[in-house]
């Protein structure tokens, strides 16, 4: 074994001694991501890198017993112009705190130039079966389960970035009447694009702070009415409830001018404004991240033809040394190198991200343990199809120019250079699996395990076959 | 005599690209000495490297087995390998590294460590005459610098059989001279084992105790210097210059059949084998008793209307007893 570290700190010094290969390593990257990042996401203030996040919103509401509807409240948040949503747009002022405001005058702009929400029901549906764009669901046309299932294929097939799912039963269970304020459980369903963690992670933000807001409403006046109840008396809360306004408390409530709102439309907004240019660098950072990772694993990997070239390679093999641990030694450092690279790489984009921010944020998110396994993921995946190459060339020459086209076309099919393409095409490529894993972990989305899965069933399946492919090959040196 | 390398029936055969073998090596079996300095000689191409990358262990062999101090290479590689020196024809040294790094590294290889693996790498450094360039990267030396650390690299364990191919390829005559000494160093203030391969004669004649001549990957000479020439004979060879004129086979079939002592006659036109640089077409007339035979051959050729620049008589060495097996030129 110690020969085998011997090889490996060899192969490590002699790739982090060699200025030039830093430069593609390390520097090269980051001054692309720095520099996307300043152009993008500016030093504070200006519009957000993520707008118009195509979203569905389908609302199975039937209302409450007292006719609130709830669902429809929430769908006027997110679209403007819908029944609900004239409904919102002509809320009465409230008045809080001694401050008068209008549901108009509040901050929704925001929240409506981030999303592009859309109202979808059974009409929408069959529109979408009927031009193709996603399989007739197996229910009955019409039906919930109907809707449902066309919402979640439109999101599978990357035609929206998330489905919002509001249940029948979602104002029922809201409700609150004087003799029994306590309201009950529901839950809002949000169908999410893995393949575009960011917008879907700010989508699912959206989501539950209006839950939230719609629940810290009721809960509020559930109280109010419990304290003039018990205060009043049985018959006096007739009365009193009959005097109290309900349009203009749920104006109130659901305003997200008001103060009971406020903290979650404030969180929506910090997603979209304090994290801006982090977003820019999580975005295009995983990408240059992954795309040089691939050519630092095939620079180790390939460099066995240059020793063999140089004869340095059979000066090892003549030596007592067995052939594994030399082939051993090679891999593990190529495999160090990566992640070395890729670790220098999220700590250096931290720092930048902070320093665009004026404060130290963590733009990879506050979970360092599966950080540590994205990172190895990623490192095994582009390893491993360093060492595929490597068995398929059959000299530089014919490396450098094979691994270039190669790797650009799955950077480009992973979404490194600025487009994206439907998914089903990116998920051919590794670094649509490393660039999606850490933007997951960016947003806080700890589901990263299928990515994480993908990537060492990649990076092991190439090895593999690469090594098998190399020894073959070198078998005669 | 204790026997260091002993190769049997070694044979190689590899595929062509349209799949129809060629054997590179044709079953050898050759000793050879602890303590001497044995020359593989031959013309490029001959199989010498092939039949020693297999004896280090580098490429497999077809059929055969060679045993180093009586380990086989193919069922002990591992303590076969321990007791072997290489040092190629190529600079095997990574250039970013330092020579010092390089040795190091190496020595690691060959399971040196801790202090002994720094007591072998200052004496080699001493040896090589680099103590003072050691922190130097590789890549900042001269070639015959590099040539000396290359060398370093494969004595630094003090193996009991150092294997040399052509070191001497492509560097300056100070640096050869300096390459030669050592390997004459080894054996006879180390008691190392040498095995030397390479085409010129030259070098085989000046540091070999036994010499075997491979060709077409078979050994077709093998002996003492002494026991070689023996087999030409008394035979001269007469190398006649003609310059640019063109000689015809009928001049050479004449020479060889009609003149008395001429056993064999050949024409290196300019520009080629041994003429390669340079506008001098050479006649070779191998003799016994040349300076007899000489006065005959310069008419023969006077007769056929050329004029003889200049006439070399060679005695009897191993490039005769390669000519002489072959028909062909060392250098061809």
């Amino acid at each position: 074994m110690k020969k085998l570290w011997t090889i490996a700190w060899k192969e490590l010094y002699v790739r982090f001694t060699d200025r030039n290969l830093m430069l593609i390593m390390i520097a090269t990257p980051l001054a692309l991501s720095t520099i996307m990042g300043l152009a993008f996401g500016g030093l504070g203030g200006g519009s957000s890198p993520v707008t118009r996040i195509p979203v569905l919103v389908v609302n199975h509401d039937a209302g409450s017993e007292f006719g609130v509807n709830y669902g429809d409240i929430f769908l006027s948040i997110l679209v403007p112009g819908t029944d609900g949503a004239a409904a919102a747009g002509e809320l009465p002022a409230c008045s809080l705190d001694g401050g008068t405001k209008t549901g108009t005058e509040s901050d929704q702009f925001s929240l409506q130039e981030l999303t592009a929400a859309q109202a979808f029901g059974a009409e929408q549906a069959e529109a979408l079966v009927r031009e193709g764009s996603i399989p007739a669901p197996a229910a009955d046309p019409g039906s919930a389960a109907y809707v449902d299932s066309a919402a979640r294929s439109a999101v599978e097939r990357g035609l929206y970035a998330a489905a919002i799912i509001i249940p029948e039963d979602f104002s029922r269970q809201l409700s609150f009447s004087p003799a029994s304020p306590d309201t009950g459980r529901t839950q809002v369903t949000v169908y999410a694009d893995p393949g575009r963690p960011i917008s879907a992670g700010i989508i699912g933000s959206i989501a539950r702070g209006i839950t939230n807001q719609i629940a810290t409403g009721n809960i509020a006046i559930a109280a109010t009415l419990g304290e003039l109840q018990a205060s009043l008396g049985g018959p006096a809360m007739g009365q009193a409830a009959a005097n109290i306004d309900f349009a203009s408390a749920f104006a109130c409530a659901f305003d997200p001018g008001s103060s009971t709102i406020s903290i979650d439309r404030q969180m929506v907004r910090r997603a979209q404004q304090e994290n801006r240019a982090a977003l820019v660098l999580v975005v295009v950072g995983s990408a240059q991240a992954m795309f040089f990772a691939m050519f630092t694993a095939q620079f180790g990997v390939l460099n066995m033809h240059w020793e063999r070239r140089g004869w340095t390679l059979q000066r090892m093999l003549i030596s007592p040394t067995p052939r594994s641990i030399i082939m051993g030694g090679k891999l593990v450092g190529v495999f160090i190198s990566v992640v070395s690279q890729l670790v220098v790489l999220l700590l250096a984009l931290t720092l930048v991200g902070s320093l665009l921010q004026g404060r130290f944020i963590l733009i990879w998110g506050d979970q360092p343990l599966l950080i540590l396994i994205a990172i190895l993921a990623a490192s095994l995946a582009v390893s491993g199809f360093g060492m595929l190459l490597a068995g398929l060339v059959k000299s530089p020459e014919q490396a450098s120019v094979f691994t270039s086209a190669l790797n650009i076309g799955l950077a480009a099919l992973g979404g490194s250079f600025g487009f994206t393409l439907p998914k089903a095409i990116s998920q051919l490529s590794m670094v649509y699996w490393g660039r999606t894993t850490f933007e997951m972990l960016a947003v806080g989305n700890s589901d990263i395990w299928v990515n994480v899965l993908v990537l060492v069933l990649q990076g092991a399946v190439m090895y593999a076959i690469g090594l098998l492919l190399f020894n073959r090959r070198f078998e005669n040196v | 005599m204790e026997t260091m390398v002993e190769i049997k029936d070694l044979t190689k055969t590899f595929k062509r690209p349209d799949g129809t073998p060629i054997q590179a090596v044709k079953g050898i079996s050759l000793d050879i000495y602890k303590g001497e300095i044995f020359s593989l000689l031959g013309p490029n191409g001959a199989g010498k490297t092939t039949t020693i990358s297999m004896i280090s262990g580098l490429i497999e062999p077809t059929a055969g087995d060679a045993k180093i101090g009586g380990y086989s290479i193919r069922e002990q590689p591992i303590k076969a390998k321990q007791l072997m020196g290489v040092i190629p024809q190529e600079v095997a040294l990574y250039p970013q590294l330092t020579a010092r790094q390089n040795l190091e590294f190496f020595g690691k290889m060959y399971g040196l460590w801790g202090k002994e693996l720094n007591r072998r790498v200052d004496e080699v450094l001493e040896l090589i005459g680099l103590t003072d360039r050691q922190k130097d990267r590789v890549q900042t030396y001269s070639g015959g610098m590099k040539r000396r650390v290359n060398i370093g690299v494969g004595l630094l364990h003090r193996p009991a059989l150092v294997y040399m191919d052509e070191p001497t390829v492509g560097i300056d005559p100070q640096s050869r001279r300096r390459i030669l000494d050592t390997v004459l160093q080894l054996r006879d203030e180390y008691g190392m084992t040498v095995l030397y391969t390479t085409h010129l004669m030259e070098e085989a004649q000046e540091l070999s105790d036994r010499v075997g001549i491979i060709d077409h990957g078979d050994i077709i000479a093998l002996g003492t210097q002494g026991e070689l020439i023996q087999q030409v004979g008394e035979q001269d060879r007469l190398i006649l210059n003609v310059g640019r004129q063109p000689v015809s086979a009928e001049l050479l079939k004449e020479l060889q059949d009609h003149i008395e002592g001429v056993t064999h006659a050949m024409y290196d036109p300019p520009g080629s084998g041994e003429n390669s640089h340079s506008d001098r077409g050479l006649i070779t007339v191998t003799a016994t008793r040349g300076r007899r035979a000489l006065p005959e051959i310069l008419h023969r050729i006077a007769e056929a209307g050329l004029e003889v620049q200049s006439v070399e008589v060679r005695e009897p060495d191993l490039e005769a007893v390669f000519l002489n097996l072959t028909g062909r030129a060392l250098r061809d």
